[in-house]
């Protein structure tokens, strides 16, 4: 695949600027919008990132530190009063950055900044308001896992529902998505995320989404939909059982593989369709054994997100090998889904991990685009699937309590 | 977290909806028969007022019976309803509410209270028991007849409580396993259909005894006093008493099995009482002292009278806290019956009830007997079904009608109607101590069917043995 084509193409693009990285051009570093998000990296310490907005309104998210001097196949350039990222052949393509929110420039009431609380890529907010995890205390800690990014103290309540209300007050996101790590009690760790949930859910009208592990027995992925969760994403991340153990060890042996299977069918039953969501990395893999887990997730009913950020592909590899690796996976995933009629709708708003949504990009079906997108992702839309997951949640949850009925 | 338990129900969302709003249609339905029985035109031989309380009574009917609101809830919403449809005034209808019954269970309640709280009731049961449980079967009669004789005197529902954790420590000190061990299953069914037979004895044992005075009294100013309603109704209570004793005995207890380790666990039980309390004694006096009093001289003093000025002697001496009250009296049932004697008084008044009887099988001359078969019988499988309370706020206003329309003696058909609606045997919905039995995990619906079946036919035969060759010997007559 050329360069042009690779351009013109916003899956593509995306994927080989996830791949291979992109410089920044010089007097782009002047631009208020690069200069503040250096400053704030600079004030804070925290790694800030660019969110790329491709045509197609495609978010590609690049740490900017890592791509200041190095040579990259692309740059970022300034045109006009916008900008363009060029290719090394010279064709270019416009772009648009996302505004660094305002709110990172913000602290809590107790004093600390707000971005460390929580940043925004694209459409959500990402917290991790309590940075324990058991596998990292056992020396199991999964390969992948950004410690960096854990190195707090939990943040209280009322610090996280600032950042949030500061966050969705200027618009800079639409949804909020909490991560957690792994306890070994009952509740997998959950428990740790859910008086901030009920705090956000009770606060505000918006949809969340909890990345966690499973838990140990199946009433707590009731409770956790209970709670208020709307969306869960239980990470399988690797579907060979080899490669799972040596990716993420903790997951493996304290978990087990079965577990995050059967986890993942009961939340499928619990969860609205569409809302239960598990990481494939592509590339970490053989495709053969990728695909069988997309077979094996969309047949429990549940949605595979194929994140490459963590690819096993390295910044070598050659962006068209890379699309011939991820062609013929997207095209199953399309598959999967429409033979189990699972829609990705929900799970839109993950769009900085590859997913079905980027599925036409590689030669496979958009599911959902256009107008029905826009009110998906609208203010008002958003606050419409609130409001109806409330509702849904509403009718279906009851508390389980023995009631006799009163009589003399 | 809570953790808390929750059930998602993952059913298709349309029978979710369904299902959770079937309330609401319930609640539909129930203002549409009000309304249609409302703007009929008026029969004859009922007056309009008649009309508008058949309206509310059914509809008072229809909410006990589907427990779309809790029963007291029902209660007060007929309450209002009087003066609101123009019935009666505000004055009178709220009137209605301070009915002497009302301020007896009231009393009842708060007695009780005092003795579960200071535990003389849970001594009084253990020193009974520890004299029976020398054999498994001598076990058994005591779980029976202790708790019976218990609800001579407090709410069957609160010597089933009370019961529990002594039937539970005698499963326990046995080694026995639920759902598996027959001997455990009588263990629990005997604690049950003790408190429930002991439970019609007196006033005191249900507070749907008072309730059905109460509507007597207010419709007829015929009363029934303490020792006479005794009088008639303990002879039946120890012939089930023994029926039920032989059941258990037959259904459970086949091979002998070895009890010393419960006796031991009765006796530690005892003696982790300690000795008794000075505050346990004087509670003991003035209860007895009510008791007496209720019997001697209920008719002069009023039974209401009796039970409340027990209490000021409770409050005098200290020997109950406010809170200790507040906290175990079920205030619910005190403004349900209010609303129910309310709603018995008007349906009376208006002759509703006497309108019912002419137009329904209750119209044809029936023999005395047939007629009471009929009533006892409805009764007892009413409150399979439903709040034995809900029972007898239904039936009294029909059966007092049908009374006079017989020239039967009322307190014949109160008793009819009180008697039967406490014995609810058959399920664990249907009355607090079975539901008690149920919770053990020992006792399954099956058997509680099976043993409450035979002994539902049993107490319609005893009952109706007992009316006809015994009540007109102490003057009950039909
Ligand atoms: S579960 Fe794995 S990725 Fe997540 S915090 Fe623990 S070690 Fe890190």
């Amino acid at each position: 695949m050329t360069e042009l084509a690779m351009i013109d193409n916003p899956g593509f693009l995306k994927l080989d600027l996830v791949i291979r990285g992109m410089k920044i051009s010089r007097d782009s570093l002047d631009s208020p919008e690069i200069s503040r998000a250096i400053r704030l990296s600079n004030e804070t310490g925290a790694a800030l990132e660019l969110n790329i907005i491709l045509p197609d309104e495609v978010i590609v998210n690049i740490p900017v530190l890592a791509c200041l001097a190095e040579e990259k196949p692309y740059t970022l350039v300034k045109k006009g009063d916008g900008f363009s990222i060029r290719a090394q052949s010279g064709e270019a393509v416009e772009v648009r950055l996302a505004p660094t929110p305002q709110y990172y420039d913000r602290k809590t009431t107790s004093g600390v900044p707000m971005v460390r609380i929580g940043r925004t890529y694209g459409g959500y907010l990402a917290l991790s308001p309590n940075p324990l995890c058991e596998f990292i205390e056992d020396d199991l800690a999964c390969h992948y896992c950004d410690l960096s990014t854990r190195d707090h103290r939990a943040w209280t309540v009322d610090e996280v529902l600032e950042t949030v209300d500061a966050a969705l007050s200027e618009g800079a996101a639409e949804y909020i998505c909490l991560n957690v790590g792994y306890t070994r009690s009952a509740d997998g760790g959950i428990a740790l995320l859910e008086p901030y949930i009920q705090a956000i859910k009770d606060r505000f009208d918006v949809q969340v989404c909890v990345q966690a592990q499973p838990p140990a027995v199946d009433h707590w992925i009731d409770s956790s939909y209970a709670m208020g969760i709307d969306s869960i994403a239980y990470n399988l991340e690797v579907y060979d059982p080899q490669i799972f153990e040596e990716i993420a060890p903790g997951k493996m042996r304290v978990v087990g593989r079965e577990r995050y299977f059967s986890a993942l069918k009961h939340a499928a039953k619990i969860f609205p369709s569409g809302a239960v969501v598990s990481n494939l990395i592509i590339g970490s893999e053989p495709v053969a054994s990728t695909m069988k887990g997309i077979d094996m997730l969309t047949a429990l009913g549940v949605i595979p997100t194929l994140p490459i950020y963590r690819l096993g592909l390295s910044a070598s590899t050659d962006a068209s090998t890379a699309a011939q690796t991820i062609e013929p996976i997207y095209r199953h995933l399309g598959e999967g889904l429409r033979r189990n009629r699972l829609s990705p709708t929900l799970i839109s708003h993950f769009n900085l991990a590859f997913n079905a949504i980027d599925g036409e990009y590689f030669g496979g079906e958009a599911p959902i685009r256009g107008r029905w997108e826009t009110v998906v992702k609208s203010k008002r839309g958003t606050r419409l699937a609130a409001n109806l997951s409330r509702v849904r949640r509403r009718l279906r949850v009851r508390p389980l309590d023995d009631d006799f009925s009163e009589d003399h | 977290m809570t953790g808390a338990r929750v059930v998602v129900d993952t059913r298709p969302l349309a029978i979710v909806v369904m299902a959770r709003s079937s309330r609401y249609f319930g609640f539909l339905a129930i203002a549409a028969i009000f309304w249609a029985i409302i703007s009929f035109p008026t029969p004859p031989g009922l007056t309009v007022a008649g009309q508008r309380v058949l309206a509310i009574f059914v509809a008072s009917l229809l909410l006990w019976v589907s427990q779309l609101l809790p029963l007291a809830i029902t209660s007060l919403f007929a309450l209002v309803s009087l003066p609101l449809s123009g019935v009666m005034s505000s004055e009178e209808a709220f009137a209605l509410f301070g009915n002497e019954a009302v301020f007896f269970i009231m009393g009842a309640f708060f007695l009780a209270a005092a003795m579960v709280k200071s535990g003389l009731s849970s001594r009084v049961a253990l020193v009974f028991l520890r004299r029976f449980g020398t054999d498994d079967r001598r076990l058994i009669l005591g779980l029976l007849l202790v708790p019976a004789f218990m609800a001579f005197w407090m709410p069957e529902h609160a010597v089933a409580a009370m019961m529990f954790p002594i039937s539970l420590e005698i499963v326990n000190s046995l080694e026995l396993r639920p759902r598996r061990s027959r001997f455990g299953k009588a263990v629990f069914v005997a604690a049950a259909y003790g408190a429930i037979i002991g439970g019609v004895a007196t006033f005191l044992g249900g507070a749907r005894n008072p309730l059905a005075i109460g509507i007597l009294r207010q419709s007829t100013g015929v009363t029934i006093g303490f020792f006479e309603w005794m009088t008639a109704v303990v002879p039946l209570v120890l012939f089930l008493l023994v029926v039920a004793y032989f059941l258990i005995i037959k259904f459970f207890v086949q091979e002998a099995s070895d009890v010393s380790g419960a006796v031991r666990a009765i006796e530690s039980k005892a003696r982790e009482l300690g000795v008794v309390s000075g505050q346990e004694r004087m509670i003991a006096a003035i209860v007895l002292a009510a008791i007496l009093a209720w019997i001697f001289l209920g008719n002069t003093m009023g039974l209401a009278n009796i039970a409340i000025l027990a209490v000021v002697f409770l409050f005098m001496f200290k020997l109950v806290s406010w809170k200790d009250i507040e906290d175990y009296v079920n205030w619910g049932v005190i403004l349900m019956y209010g609303g129910a004697i309310a709603l018995g008084f008007a349906m009376d008044s208006t002759r509703a009830a006497a309108w019912i009887a002419d137009s329904t099988i209750l119209a044809r001359q029936l023999a005395p007997l047939t007629l009471l078969l009929v009533i006892a019988v409805t009764a007892i499988l009413l409150t399979e079904g439903i709040s034995n309370a809900a029972v007898v706020a239904i039936l009294m206003p029909l059966g007092i009608s049908v009374a006079r329309k017989y020239g039967i003696d009322p307190k014949v058909i109160t008793l009819a109607i009180a008697v039967p609606s406490g014995l609810a045997y058959m399920l664990p919905m249907s009355t607090p101590p079975n539901a008690i039995a149920y919770s053990s995990g020992f006792v399954d619906i099956r058997d509680m069917v099976k043993i409450g079946s035979i002994l539902a036919i049993t107490s319609v035969v005893g009952f109706m043995v007992l009316a006809r060759f015994y009540w007109p010997l102490i003057g009950l007559e039909f």
